[in-house]
């Protein structure tokens, strides 16, 4: 099974992304940057308030500092049944992965922006990823 | 149900896609901002998430449907 990916650019930034259908409380779609920096898989903030989740900045289980290589920290929160369908070239594919954050800054006036899939994602699913980027490919690809 | 998903998929990938291939023309109006995307269309922006959220339930649509970006200042780059 195949997973296309895509890759963009923003000046010199280059992104990798699993757009997904992701499902928490309710259905909404989700764009991650697949990283492979990050031991974690994690919503954001943003995504969080953009499907209508609430943020209670006092709820936290840990926290996670090192974003950019910098000391930017910021806290976690565990969510569960949570469901990524992505489309594959086997027609669609559902994760529910085990573990699953939810991250947050804990300064009101800050806002964490990308969702992530890490390398939590890749090993719980057994996806390998395949990165090609002077040919503009990515792909997330089952062993 | 299948069939809606499959073609909200769609649109977001194309919406992704456009944002991407457009981005110094969105960056030199909407630099610093957030936007939200749908049909490769800028249907609204804002300085934070939340004033975003707001303007776009205004209109009568649904923020968790619609590709919402970021668009970095120039000169700026985010580290993950």
């Amino acid at each position: 099974m195949r997973i296309e990916l895509q890759i963009g650019k923003q000046g010199k930034d280059l992104r990798i992304f699993l757009l997904s259908f992701f499902k928490y409380k309710r259905q909404s779609i989700v764009k991650f940057i697949v990283d492979t920096g990050s031991p974690f898989s994690l919503l954001s903030e943003a995504d969080a308030k953009r499907i209508g989740l609430s943020i209670n900045r006092s709820q936290v289980d840990k926290s996670a500092s090192g974003l950019g290589g910098i000391n930017n920290k910021v806290n976690l929160k565990s969510i569960d049944k949570v469901e990524i369908k992505v489309k594959s070239d086997d027609g669609y594919k559902t994760f529910k992965p085990k573990e699953f954050w939810l991250s947050y800054s804990p300064r009101t006036n800050s806002t964490v922006f990308h969702s992530l899939i890490g390398l939590d994602f890749l090993n719980e699913q057994r996806l390998k990823l395949v990165v090609n980027i002077p040919n503009n490919e990515a792909y997330l690809e089952s062993v | 149900m299948v069939q809606a998903q499959l073609v909200k998929l769609e649109q977001m990938t194309n919406d992704n896609a456009w944002f991407y291939n457009n981005f110094k023309k969105v960056q030199s109006k909407f630099e610093g901002q957030f936007i939200a995307i749908e049909s490769k269309k800028i249907i609204s922006s804002a300085k934070s998430v939340d004033e975003l959220i707001l303007k776009i339930k205004k209109m009568n649509k649904d923020p968790a449907m619609l590709l919402i970006e970021f668009v970095t200042p120039k000169g700026e780059t985010i580290i993950i």
